[in-house]
């Protein structure tokens, strides 16, 4: 019962670490010792990977280009700006 | 032609500081340096591209009425991003009241002929000709998912979401971006990160 409290803390306390920290390249010790939690925790492990998903997702949405038209637009109102100035 | 001369400055100081002064050739190539930049921000975050295109226009003109202000402690790109991020704040606050909005309108004959690019193609859109009804269907699908997930998120954790995550810059970048700590921009970041997650977990099990 203690080992499972214990258990949950640990991953909740994970979680937290990797939510803030994901994609920061670090290599401290308490990063050392959630690289070894997931070794051993399938659930972190999952939880990791839909984490990464999730990003990789966002990343890699495509974008629409700034339109001719836009630039046209954009370029023109300045311009018009500046003279009045 | 363009491209090769905003290519040619490889000092950007230079070219701000001119545009300080009151060079509107360097203004205008700093305009086109990073316009895309600017718009595709701005996209991220509004998921909309008439918003988007509102808030590429603000931000120039903010640009410009600003840029006597700009330091050159941080880098240009940082202030530009203050700048955007402000819009997009002020956007959402003021969505209902739409007048806070500079709007440039084209004549109708530069609207017909901006349709097609130079070369005589059509403009690219976000579907890839390559790809098959099905692909599309999908692709549709998903991108409403993750519009409809990133619009439920607050606009601060919006932003540092696509800052950190999307854009991919520093947690200390978002945080001179935004002005706030950088723990301020992890907190913000986890919880986006944490709703995101949640809202896509869905699709990520089928």
């Amino acid at each position: 019962m203690k080992t499972k409290t214990v258990n949950k803390l640990r991953c909740n306390e994970v979680a937290k670490y990797v939510c803030e920290n994901l994609d920061e390249h670090l290599n401290s010790r308490r990063c050392r010792e959630i690289k070894k939690h997931f070794q051993t925790c399938p659930k972190c492990t999952k939880q990791l990977d839909s984490l990464k998903k999730t990003v990789f997702l966002y990343r890699n949405c495509p974008t629409p280009s700034i339109s001719a038209q836009t630039h046209k637009k954009l370029m023109a109102g300045l311009s018009l700006m500046i003279t009045k100035k | 032609m363009e491209i090769e001369q905003i290519q040619n400055i490889d000092n950007e100081s230079e070219l701000v500081h001119k545009a300080q002064k009151g060079d509107q050739r360097a203004f205008s190539l700093l305009v086109k340096k990073y316009e895309s930049t600017v718009y595709s921000f701005a996209y991220k975050v509004c998921r909309n591209e008439e918003k988007a295109e509102e808030t590429l226009q603000d931000t120039f003109v903010n640009v410009y009425r600003k840029l006597h202000q700009f330091n050159g402690k941080a880098k240009f790109s940082t202030w530009l991003y203050q700048i955007v991020t402000n819009n997009c704040l002020m956007k959402r606050r003021k969505s209902k009241l739409d007048k806070s909005t500079v709007s440039f309108e084209l004549p109708d004959t530069m609207q017909e002929e901006s349709e097609h690019q130079s070369d005589g193609t059509s403009l690219q859109t976000l579907v890839s000709l390559k790809q098959t009804p099905q692909d599309e269907m999908v692709n549709n699908e998903l991108r409403e998912l993750l519009d409809n997930a990133i619009l439920k998120l607050p606009m601060e954790q919006r932003i540092v979401f696509i800052l950190r995550d999307v854009e991919g810059r520093s947690s200390e970048e978002a945080a001179k971006i935004l002005k706030v700590s950088i723990p301020a921009v992890k907190s913000r970041l986890r919880r986006a990160r944490v709703f995101l997650r949640k809202q896509l977990q869905e699709y990520m099990e089928v």
